[in-house]
């Protein structure tokens, strides 16, 4: 089995490399048989890649312990769904699941755009081959997932097949985390596709935003599958990590939100190129950056430079990921340096007050945002390498820049979509801006009398209903347009609106998922905790709430022992809720974990957590309490919602509303 | 026995990657020419552009002068994008 | 970009940048953290005793006594040994028991103990951990196959 994995990986090796001489030769050269080899080459090189994942995901499954991976990501025990997402538990699986996502997306996009755009295909074939190429290197050479198990034994390197293996990371052991890794890993892979259709368009020398419109759909998708890779992170920490929070500004959390920052820009200012012909150097630059930032987000995930509790691998594989992305840096600029007369902008920006400037600012606000970020994360290298001296930055400086941010970039989305393109006048100011400002007025009012005191959270609610009240006006808007038109119901004609300018409408569904989703976080401002030692029928409150520990009992399973309090949640006096928060020892990773209890309701959660057995016998209980929290996790799923109906084919084409 | 079956993996390769090259010769496919396409490309913009202005009209979200002000404008660009694109059509032959 | 002639353009982003520039710097100095190895700590300037560090070590076998909400316990590193008192609002984290490596922040007394305000750690045996490089793994997996 081993040898069959780690052939497929070699022979990948000068599959891919033929695939990138090949297809770059049949792109200059326009012959057809160079053409016709490089798109075999990457159909070959995903038949390999799928091969060994194959290879790797059997050997989990049979428990076979003589490849020292699996013996190091997992044990009999473990069930078996977590058997297959141990495939990416560490650097060697991840790294060839990445390729794996690649060259399948690469398959998907051959046989979208094949027949048409044959300028450009075999370019995008071969950039798509050349990180396939870079991950396969780091598969064979650095990381290989199909190596012996090899113990030293009186000096001599012995074959060594251990009875067990060390098991799967209980961090690991979650349904969420299970799905995490793979759709940010979809998110970070698919910006591949839109990057290699940019540099295709500059080597073709194709004008205009032909690569924009080709790769509408798959910018989107990935797009989708990194947020959603994001916010499941969040929902991970939260629910798993038992701190009571969701982000924690841990390198390996910033490394996925970079890239999501200029990936959001990007498909903002595509919008600006695609009315106006303007800003084709930057779209180029945002599309490149977002995914450079994604490899980037990997290589900190998976390389421990900067220290970071969950970015588990310590390895040479810096040097390899800093080598190509800077290479890949030098080659963009220089690519895009030679075809500036291509690049040259149709228009200029007429007005401050119009949407193209709102798109504008928000660019350089989430460019800003996305710089920090960067700037905070690799702080400690930087800082090493200039002065010498190793400093870190903490939250507050992430929080510090990025809420201002965050609340600036809130009234964008609610201004944006009220301004016209070009300029708009005074009068189109007072009639689109009066009742979002008048919501927005009242409900700052509102919270000041009922006492809320906290001045970004304020900000944030009144933003918020700005937002939402525009959206709603937009809806009403357009449905009750196509009533008139079309004397349809009221639910037909808003599903038909949408359905004919989906792109617009989903975009505005989007915008309502991320008030909630900031909504949530302006929660956090009032967030509150207790923690203390409670003995059984002792009780522990936080404001109405409170804990009555009942009793607190010991077992075991086959994959772990446990320790669970069952404790009473009280509301005002009354009993509303049991829970069962539970500390656990996994036997074969020798790791404790706490499994946390959360009471949930759209007004807070009730975070409960076992964090320790306290001195005198008691359990140590640590309440968070949240509030809002759970708009978050809604906001996640309506934005979700959003990205999926601009995504649907719809019908654009219609004059009418 | 092992090694024959893993031999076929690269074997395979080569047999899949290696006679295309030797199929058709020059087979050059039809480049849209650049200057048509960048103007094809504005062409599609300004009509983009006209009926999203239109559109934001019908809702009552522009008012009068501010729709036909940038309605005069996109049309007297179209007309002229769509002239160009006539002359060097009619030039290419 | 093209904001040729258009001053107000790049008014707007300065006032941004500037302001955003004034944050960062203000975050950076309420949070920022140095690093220093146990036996700097042990002999630290005074005028780098008001610094809040962040120290990376292991946690010494056995040293672990919870007080109370808190927890207190002695970070080896460098063959010397630091006594740390905890008392953070965050519950310890799950990876912090006998022998895991641990980063501690927080800001050194007068009396020589750490005050930490954050515990960050890692298990010993960590998740990359090989067999070849982990001994004490393998006897224990021989002797789970004798018994």
């Amino acid at each position: 089995m081993l040898e069959l994995g780690g052939v497929s990986l070699i022979t990948l090796l000068p599959v891919a490399f033929f695939g990138v001489v090949a297809s770059f030769l049949g792109g200059a050269t326009k012959r057809m048989s160079w053409v016709r080899a490089g798109e075999r080459s990457l159909a070959y090189a995903a038949f390999l890649v799928t091969l060994a994942v194959a290879v790797l995901v059997i050997q989990f499954f049979r428990n076979d312990f003589t490849n020292s991976y699996v013996a190091n990501h997992s044990n009999a025990a473990l069930p078996l769904f977590y058997k297959a997402t141990a495939l990416w538990a560490g650097q060697e699986g991840s790294l060839l699941f990445w390729n794996w996502l690649l060259s399948v997306y690469g398959i998907a996009v051959l046989l979208v755009h094949r027949n048409r755009n044959r300028d450009l295909m075999p370019y995008v074939t071969g950039i798509l081959l050349v990180s396939v190429a870079f991950f396969t290197v780091l598969n064979v050479f650095i990381a290989n997932p199909f190596r012996p198990l090899v113990i030293e034994q009186a000096s001599n390197q012995v074959l060594f097949t251990p009875g067990d293996g060390l098991g799967l990371n209980p961090l690991l052991q979650h349904p969420v985390m299970a799905i995490h890794p793979p759709t940010l890993y979809l998110g970070f892979v698919g910006f591949a596709i839109p990057f290699a259709f940019a540099m295709a368009a500059l080597l073709a020398r194709s004008p205009g935003a032909r690569w924009i419109r080709l790769t509408r759909r798959w910018t989107l998708l990935a797009w989708f599958f990194l947020t959603t890779g994001v916010l499941l992170g969040a929902r991970w920490a939260y629910v798993e990590l038992g701190w009571g929070g969701y982000w924690a500004w841990d390198p390996v959390e910033n490394a996925s939100l970079m890239p999501w920052l200029t990936g959001t820009a990007y498909l903002h200012s595509v919008m600006i190129q695609e009315r106006k012909g303007m800003l084709k150097v930057w779209n180029i630059t945002l599309v490149a950056a977002t995914y450079f930032l994604c490899l980037f987000g990997t290589f900190l995930t998976r390389s421990g430079v900067v220290n970071s509790v969950h970015a588990f691998a310590q390895s040479p594989i810096g040097a390899y990921f800093i080598a190509f992305i800077v290479s890949g840096v030098f080659l963009t600029v220089v690519l895009v340096r030679s075809r500036r007369e291509y690049l040259k902008s149709e228009a200029t920006f007429d007005s401050m007050i119009s949407r193209e400037s709102t798109f504008l600012f928000n660019n350089l606000i989430l460019l800003a945002a996305c710089f920090a970020v960067l700037w905070g994360t690799i702080f400690p290298v930087i800082s090493e390498a200039v002065r010498g001296e190793k400093i870190s930055v903490g939250p507050p400086f992430f929080n510090k820049v990025n809420v201002p941010i965050g609340l600036f970039l809130l009234f964008l989305t609610g201004a944006g979509p009220l301004l016209a393109w070009r300029k708009t006048s005074f009068a189109g100011l007072r009639r689109n801006f009066t009742i979002p400002v008048a919501a927005a007025v009242v409900l700052t009012a509102a919270l000041l009398i009922s006492g809320v005191r906290n001045g970004y959270a304020v900000v944030c609610f009144a933003l918020g209903v700005f937002v939402v009240a525009g959206i709603l006006i937009e809806f009403s808007r357009g449905t009750r347009t196509r009533m008139r038109q079309t004397g349809e119901t009221l639910f037909r004609a808003l599903g038909g609106l949408v359905w004919r300018n989906n792109r617009r409408y989903g975009g505005y569904v989007v915008h309502l998922g991320v008030v909630l989703l900031f909504a949530g976080i302006a929660g956090s401002a009032f967030n509150k905790d207790v923690r203390g030692e409670v003995g059984e029928g002792e009780t522990l409150s936080i404001g109405d709430f409170a804990v009555r520990v009942e009793s607190i009992e010991e077992g075991a399973t086959p994959n772990y022992e446990f320790e669970r309090a069952d404790v009473s949640l009280l509301h005002d006096g009354e009993v509303i809720r049991a829970l069962r928060p539970e500390r656990r020892f996994y036997l074969a990773s020798e790791q404790p974990s706490s499994e946390v209890e959360i009471y949930s309701t759209l007004r807070e959660d009730i975070y409960v957590v076992f964090a320790s057995r306290g001195p005198a016998g008691g359990a140590v209980i640590q309440i968070y309490h949240n509030p809002l929290v759970k708009w978050i996790w809604i906001g996640a799923i309506v934005l979700t919602f959003g990205t999926i109906v601009s995504f649907l084919p719809g019908g654009g084409r219609k004059r009418h509303p | 026995m092992t090694l024959i079956l893993l031999s076929i993996i690269p074997l395979l390769g080569i047999i899949l990657l290696i006679p295309p090259l030797f199929k058709g010769g020059r087979d050059v496919w039809d480049v849209p020419e650049a200057r048509i396409e960048a103007l094809e490309e504005k062409k599609r913009m300004l009509v983009h552009a006209i009926r999203e202005l239109d559109f934001d009209f019908g809702t009552g979200k522009l008012d009068v002068g501010d729709h036909d002000a940038q309605r005069g404008t996109l049309k007297e660009e179209l007309a002229e994008v769509v002239g160009r694109l006539k002359k060097e059509e009619g030039a290419g032959g | 970009m093209s904001f040729k002639g258009n001053g107000k353009f790049v008014a707007g982003f300065t006032v941004i940048v500037l302001a955003l520039g004034y944050l960062a710097f203000s975050g950076y100095e309420e949070s920022k953290a140095y690093y220093r190895t146990v036996a700097e700590v042990k002999v630290l300037p005074d005028d780098e005793r008001h610094l809040r560090l962040k120290v990376n070590g292991n946690v010494e076998e056995g040293s672990i006594r919870f007080v109370g909400d808190g927890v207190d316990f002695l970070l080896i590193g460098d063959d010397q040994s630091l006594p740390v008192e905890y008392r953070g609002s965050d519950p310890v984290p799950d990876t912090f028991r006998d022998g895991s490596e641990a980063i501690v922040t927080g800001n050194i007394r007068d009396d020589g103990v750490f005050e930490a305000k954050k515990i960050q750690a890692k298990c010993a045996s960590k998740y990359e951990a090989t067999y070849d490089s982990e001994a004490h793994t393998i006897t224990t997996v021989e002797e789970a196959d004798t018994y």
